[in-house]
C-alpha cells in the first residue's frame, strides 16, 4: 500500500502486517543497541529502555514479537538477492541470541502493555495491600496468557495445519516444588489448562474492577510476581522443540500508578527471575532515580541495565545514518513521488547573492573595527582572510565571523590584563585559535546577527530531530509536503535554504501553540521561554564563551531534592519545579543527560537538561550540546513563576538566594 | 405463522434497543413537562455539580417554582476551596442556595475530590467517588432521580449515571419504578467561551464502562488471538490532543469517526474534516468509507446509529472471533449521553465488548466577558428520560 505522505504515518508501530513492519524497521537501531549491551544478555537480565515519546521503544519491542521474528526468519531463508537491511537485522538479532546459530528461533517474548487498566485498581476503595495483590494477580494472569499466545503464534508458523487445542494439551507445565505458586494453580497442567486458568482469573479481576457481579465471589489473590519464575523454574515440555528462552516485555511502564511501578520493580529485583524482563518507559524526572528502593543493594546494579535510546543515537552520525535509512523506506512508500535521495532534495547551499555577502563582509569588518577600537593589530589577519583565494565569498564571511569571536576574546582579556606592547595578531596564531570553532559556529552566529538562513540542509534536519525518530518524521513530513506540491506543479522538487527554514519555522510555531494542551502549560512555557532567553543571552556575550548554549545543569543533590517528597514537605514550592520539569521531560520538550562529568576538572557529576532542538529553532539557538550553564533550583523556580530576567544571570548558581523576588 | 415470519419476529425482539423509542423533551415543553412530574408530589432528587459554568442554575431557575416538600437537591462539590474561577462558582452557588433556602428545599453538599496526587503523578479518583455516593445511598428512596450535567465534568457524570442506571434498572426489574432523567443545557455560545487545556496524561476507560476492552484472554476463541480493535470517536472541534491520547491507548485497527450531520452550521462537517484531515488520513490512514454521520442535536439518534454500527461489526467479524469497540465523546455534552447509553446497553446489559474511553482536561480557560453577557436566549434546555415508566 502506498500513501500520499508516508512520513506522516503514525501507525507504523502498530502495523499488524509483519512484512510491512519489517520493511519500515531500520536495522541501524538494533546494531547500535547490540553494541551497547555487550556483556549483557537480553534473556536473563532486567533492561530499562527509556526514551521520550516517539523515541521508538514500542517498535523496538515489537521487533522481538514471535510473529515478526518468525517472519524475518522466513524472509531471510527464502530471499534470492542479498538485502542488506534484512541481512543486518538478522545478523544482529542472531548476535543478540534471538536466533540460534542454525537460524532457528531461540526466544519467545511476552508483550504486556501497561497502558491498560491497572491504574483503575489503584482507584478502587479497597485497602492498599489488596490493591497490590489484585494488581500482581492481573499481571501474572496476563504474563501467562501472553506466554500461551506466543506459543500459539509459534505454532501457527511452524505447524499451521495443526489443531491448536490439541497442541496446547501437549504442552506440559510442571512447576518445581520450591516455587511459591497460588493455591488454586492447576498442578501439572497443560497449555490449555494454563490459558483457561489465567483467562478466568483475568475475567474475574476485570469484573471486580468494573463493579460487575462475579459468579465466583472470591479471587485467589496472588502475593507476588510468580509467573516469571514459573516460566523458568518449571519443567515445560512439548513433543517437538520450541524456544525455551523467554523475555517479558512491559511497555509504557510509566502508565502504572506509582505504587504499582514500585511494587513490580521491587518484586523483579528481589526475585531476579532468570528470564529477560524489559521495561519500555518514557523518560521523566522521576525515572532518573534509582530503580530500587527498600532493598537497594549493590547486587542489583549488575542485574539492571538502562538504555536510553535517544542517548544512544545522540552523536550526529549515528542518528544521521539511522534517519537516512528510515527516510529511504518512507519515500519508497510514496504514492506520487519518486526520489533517488531525500537528503539531496534539501539543498545545502546558502541561498544569498554575492552583493549581499559583500555587504555582510563589510558589516563584520566594521564590527571588528569597533571591537578593536580601530587598532591595526588585526589588519594583517583580516587582509589575509579577505585575500584567501582558496575559499569563496561565503567562506570568507564565515572566517571573518570566527575572527570576530577571537578578537572579542582577545580584547576582553586585554581590557582585564592590559599588556605593555601591542603585538600584531599573526595569521598562524589565528590558525591555532581558530581550531576551537567550527563552520557551524560561524553559520549560527551569522544567522543570529544578520538573519541569514541557518536551519537548512539534511544535517540541520537531523540536528532538529533531537535523536527522536518521530520528531524526525514530523519535520520531514512537512518538507515532503513541499516536495509533493512541487511535483504536482511540475517544478523542481529541491528546496532551497530559505524555503526550508520557512517550512521548519512554521511547523515549530504550530508545535509551540499545541503546548497549550499540556497540563500546567503556562508554567511549562514559562520555563522553556526562560531557558531559551537565558541561553540566548549567553550567546550574546562577546567572545561566544559557551559556543551555543542550549541547556542548563543541575547538581546531583538538587536533582535528587526535586524527586524527594520528604524534601517537598518543608519546601512546597519545589514541588512546582518538579511537576513542571516532569511535564517538560515527559513531553520531549527538555532532553536529559544524566551523570555527565562535563565542566571544570574535578567537578561533581551533573544532570544536564537541554532544550529540544525544535525549541532551539524557535529562539534562533544552535543545535549543539556542548553549551550549558549550571543553575540552582531557586533560579528555576523564578523562571517558572515569573519568567527570565537579565539580573538572574548574576545569581544563577548562588547558594544564598531567595526563591521569589 | 411461517418460519420466516417467526424468525423476523424473533430478530425484532432480539434486536430491540433499550432506548427505542425514547423520550426527549426540548425547550418549549420543558416547563410543562416538569410541572407535570413535580405536581405528582413524588420524592424527587436533583443532582448537580457546583461549577463556574453559568448554565449550572439554568434548569433550576426554570423549574424550581414547581418544587415542593418532596424535592431535594444533592450538590456535588468538586473544586472545594481551590479553583481558578472560584469566584464564579461561588456566585453560582450563592444564587442557587438563596433559591433553595427561599423555597425551603432540603439540600446536601457532597465533597468529591477529583484527583489523588502522588509524587509526580495524579490519578482521577472522582469517578469512583461518584459511584460510591450512589452505593452509599445517594438516591435511596427517591422515585425520580434527576441528574443535571450542565456544570458537571464528564468524568463524573459518566460514572454517576452508570451507577444510577445500575441501581434504577435493578429496582425497575423488581417492580419498584424509579424514573431517571438527565437535564442538559446546550449553548454553543458558552461552549465557545470555555476551553479546556491541561489534557490528562493518559486516557482511561470510564469506571464501570470498560467494556472488557483491555482483556487479553479470548476464552471463546483461542485460535483467534487478539480481537481487532475498533474505535468510534464522536468528533468535535479542537480535540486533536485528546484524540491522540485516546488513540495511544486504544491502538485501533479500524477507526470510524462520527461527524455531526445534519448540523445547525451547514459547513460544520467540512470544517471538522479540514481540521482533522492530517491526523485522520495521513497519520492514521483512516478510510473515508469508515466515516459515520449522525445527528448533532439528538443523542438518541446518535445512540441508534452507534448501536447499529456496533452490531454490524460484531456480526461481520464473528468468523474471526469478534471484535472490541471503544467509543469516545469529543463533542457536546448532549451527544455524550448518546455515547454513554450505547456503551451502557452494549456492555452492562448485553455484555458485549464495548467500552467508553475518556480523557479529560484539568484546566479551563474562560472568556469571562462573554460569560457576563450570557442570557437565556443563548441556551437550549433538554431533558432525556432514560429509565422508569416509559421503559
Amino acid at each position: 500500500m502506498r500513501e500520499r505522505n508516508p512520513f506522516l504515518i503514525r501507525s507504523a508501530e502498530r502495523i499488524s502486517n509483519e512484512d510491512e513492519f519489517i520493511k519500515l524497521f531500520s536495522p541501524k537501531i538494533i546494531e547500535i543497541v547490540r553494541e551497547n549491551v555487550e556483556g549483557y544478555s537480553f534473556w536473563n537480565q532486567f533492561f530499562r529502555f527509556q526514551s521520550s515519546p516517539g523515541g521508538g521503544k514500542t517498535s523496538f519491542l515489537k521487533l522481538f514479537s514471535p510473529t515478526v521474528l518468525l517472519r524475518l526468519q522466513e524472509i531471510f531463508k527464502i530471499r534470492y538477492d542479498s538485502n542488506s537491511d534484512i541481512d543486518i537485522l538478522f545478523k544482529n538479532l542472531k548476535l543478540l541470541g534471538a536466533f540460534k546459530e542454525n537460524g532457528e528461533l531461540n526466544v519467545l517474548t511476552m508483550y504486556i502493555s501497561c497502558a491498560s487498566d491497572y491504574d483503575n485498581i489503584s482507584n478502587l476503595t479497597i485497602s492498599e495491600s489488596k490493591k497490590n495483590r489484585l494488581f500482581i494477580s492481573l499481571i501474572n494472569a496476563r504474563v501467562l496468557i501472553a506466554f500461551i499466545r506466543a506459543f500459539l503464534d509459534y505454532l501457527k508458523i511452524t505447524k499451521p495445519d495443526s489443531d491448536f487445542r490439541i497442541e496446547l494439551e501437549k504442552l506440559k507445565i510442571v512447576p518445581s516444588a520450591a516455587l511459591n505458586i497460588p493455591s488454586d494453580f492447576p498442578i501439572e497442567c497443560n497449555g490449555l489448562d494454563l490459558y483457561n486458568w489465567s483467562g478466568k482469573l483475568e475475567n474475574i479481576i476485570y469484573r471486580e474492577i468494573d463493579g460487575l457481579k462475579n459468579q465466583e465471589e472470591i479471587i485467589n489473590e496472588h502475593s507476588g510476581f510468580f509467573s516469571a519464575q514459573l516460566l523458568t523454574e518449571s519443567h515445560i515440555s512439548y513433543e517437538d522443540s520450541f524456544p525455551t528462552k523467554f523475555a517479558i516485555l512491559f511497555d509504557d511502564v510509566q502508565k502504572l500508578a506509582v505504587e504499582q511501578y514500585r511494587f513490580l520493580t521491587n518484586e523483579i529485583i528481589e526475585k531476579r527471575p532468570s528470564n529477560g524482563i524489559w521495561f519500555a518507559e518514557r523518560l521523566d524526572l522521576f525515572s532518573l532515580d534509582e530503580l530500587w528502593s527498600k532493598d537497594a543493594s549493590t547486587g542489583g546494579r549488575d542485574y539492571v541495565k538502562e538504555i536510553n535510546l535517544e542517548e544512544l543515537l545522540r552523536g550526529k552520525s549515528k542518528f544521521k545514518d539511522f534517519s537516512i535509512n528510515v527516510a529511504e523506506k518512507r519515500v519508497a512508500r510514496s504514492r506520487d513521488v519518486t526520489l533517488s535521495s531525500f537528503p539531496s532534495t534539501l539543498l545545502n547551499e546558502i541561498n544569498i547573492g554575492r552583493e549581499e555577502i559583500d555587504d555582510l563582509i563589510n558589516r563584520v569588518l566594521d564590527k571588528i573595527k569597533q571591537i578593536s577600537q580601530n587598532k591595526s593589530t588585526y589588519d594583517t589577519l583580516l587582509n589575509s582572510i579577505m585575500q584567501n583565494q582558496q575559499q569563496d565569498k561565503y567562506g570568507c564571511l564565515c572566517e571573518l565571523r570566527i575572527a570576530q569571536i577571537i578578537i572579542e576574546r582577545k580584547e576582553k582579556k586585554e581590557s582585564k590584563e592590559p599588556s605593555l606592547f601591542q603585538n600584531e595578531y599573526l595569521v598562524n596564531e589565528f590558525e591555532i585559535d581558530r581550531k576551537k570553532f567550527s563552520q557551524n559556529n560561524a553559520n549560527y552566529l551569522l544567522s543570529r546577527d544578520y538573519g541569514i538562513p541557518y536551519y537548512y540542509g539534511y544535517d540541520s534536519l537531523v540536528g532538529l530531530s533531537s535523536s527522536n525518530i518521530e520528531q524526525f518524521l514530523g519535520f520531514s513530513g512537512r518538507l515532503f509536503e513541499n516536495i509533493i506540491s512541487s511535483k504536482l506543479l511540475g517544478k523542481d522538487s529541491r528546496i532551497n535554504s530559505q524555503e526550508q527554514q520557512k517550512i521548519l519555522s512554521k511547523e515549530v510555531s504550530t508545535r509551540w501553540k499545541d503546548l497549550n494542551s499540556l497540563s500546567n502549560s503556562n508554567k511549562v512555557k514559562s520555563l522553556l521561554d526562560s531557558v531559551a532567553k537565558f541561553c540566548s543571552s549567553q550567546d550574546n556575550i562577546p567572545g561566544f564563551p559557551y559556543r551555543g548554549a542550549t541547556g542548563f545543569a543541575l547538581k546531583m543533590e538538587d536533582r535528587k531534592r526535586l524527586t524527594d517528597p520528604v524534601f517537598w514537605e518543608n519546601n512546597p514550592h519545589y514541588a512546582d519545579i518538579a511537576n513542571t520539569l516532569t511535564v517538560a521531560i515527559a513531553n520531549n520538550l527538555i532532553e536529559v543527560s544524566v551523570d555527565r562529568k562535563q565542566g571544570k576538572k574535578g567537578d561533581s557529576p551533573k544532570t544536564l537538561f537541554f532544550l529540544n532542538r525544535w525549541i532551539c529553532l524557535k529562539y534562533n539557538l544552535s543545535f549543539g550540546y556542548s553549551g550549558w550553564r549550571k543553575v540552582n533550583l531557586d533560579t528555576l523556580g523564578k523562571w517558572i513563576k515569573r519568567g527570565y530576567k537579565e539580573k538572574d544571570n548574576d545569581s544563577l548558581d548562588n547558594p544564598n538566594n531567595t526563591l521569589y523576588d | 405463522m411461517t418460519v420466516l415470519t417467526t424468525l423476523i419476529i424473533l430478530y425484532m425482539i432480539n434486536s430491540k434497543l433499550q432506548w427505542d423509542p425514547y423520550v426527549l423533551i426540548k425547550s418549549d415543553k420543558i416547563k410543562s413537562f416538569w410541572k407535570g412530574v413535580l405536581d405528582k408530589n413524588e420524592k424527587t432528587i436533583f443532582i448537580l455539580a457546583k461549577g463556574f459554568d453559568p448554565r449550572m442554575n439554568s434548569f433550576t431557575n426554570e423549574i424550581i417554582e414547581f418544587s415542593n416538600s418532596d424535592t431535594e437537591f444533592s450538590i456535588i462539590d468538586i473544586e472545594g476551596e481551590k479553583g481558578k474561577y472560584k469566584h464564579l462558582t461561588d456566585d453560582n452557588w450563592r444564587q442557587l442556595e438563596d433559591k433553595l433556602k427561599n423555597r425551603d428545599i432540603e439540600y446536601k453538599i457532597h465533597n468529591v475530590e477529583m484527583w489523588k496526587v502522588k509524587q509526580n503523578s495524579k490519578s482521577r479518583v472522582g469517578p469512583n467517588k461518584a459511584i460510591n455516593l450512589v452505593n452509599e445511598g445517594l438516591i435511596d428512596g427517591f422515585k425520580n432521580v434527576v441528574i443535571d450535567i450542565s456544570s458537571m465534568p464528564r468524568a463524573i457524570y459518566f460514572s454517576l449515571i452508570t451507577a444510577i442506571l445500575d441501581f434504577s434498572r435493578k429496582l425497575n426489574s423488581e417492580g419498584n419504578v424509579v424514573n431517571v432523567f438527565i437535564n442538559v443545557v446546550e449553548s454553543p455560545y458558552i461552549d465557545e467561551a470555555i476551553t479546556s487545556s491541561g489534557v490528562d496524561d493518559k486516557a482511561e476507560f470510564v469506571p464501570r464502562l470498560g467494556g472488557k476492552f483491555m482483556l487479553e484472554s479470548n476464552l471463546a476463541d483461542l485460535e483467534g488471538g487478539d480481537k481487532p480493535k475498533i474505535w468510534i470517536p464522536v468528533m468535535g472541534e479542537n480535540q486533536k490532543y485528546k484524540l491522540s491520547k485516546i488513540e495511544e491507548i486504544v491502538q485501533p485497527k479500524i477507526i470510524c469517526p462520527v461527524l455531526p450531520f445534519p448540523s445547525d452550521t451547514p459547513r460544520r462537517t467540512d470544517n471538522l474534516i479540514l481540521e482533522y484531515r492530517e491526523i485522520l488520513f495521513d497519520n492514521w490512514l483512516v478510510e473515508q468509507e469508515n466515516i459515520i454521520f449522525a445527528s448533532e442535536s439528538n443523542p438518541f439518534e446518535l445512540y441508534r446509529q452507534l448501536m447499529k454500527t456496533a452490531e454490524r461489526y460484531f456480526e461481520a467479524l464473528i468468523p474471526i472471533g469478534g471484535c472490541k469497540i471503544a467509543v469516545s465523546s469529543l463533542s457536546s455534552k448532549l451527544l455524550s449521553i448518546g455515547i454513554l447509553l450505547t456503551t451502557y446497553e452494549m456492555y452492562r446489559i448485553r455484555d458485549n465488548a464495548v467500552g467508553l474511553i475518556h480523557v479529560g482536561g484539568s484546566e479551563y480557560n474562560l472568556d469571562e466577558e462573554k460569560l457576563k453577557n450570557f442570557s437565556k436566549v443563548n441556551q437550549n434546555l433538554i431533558t432525556l428520560w432514560i429509565d422508569g415508566e416509559p421503559y
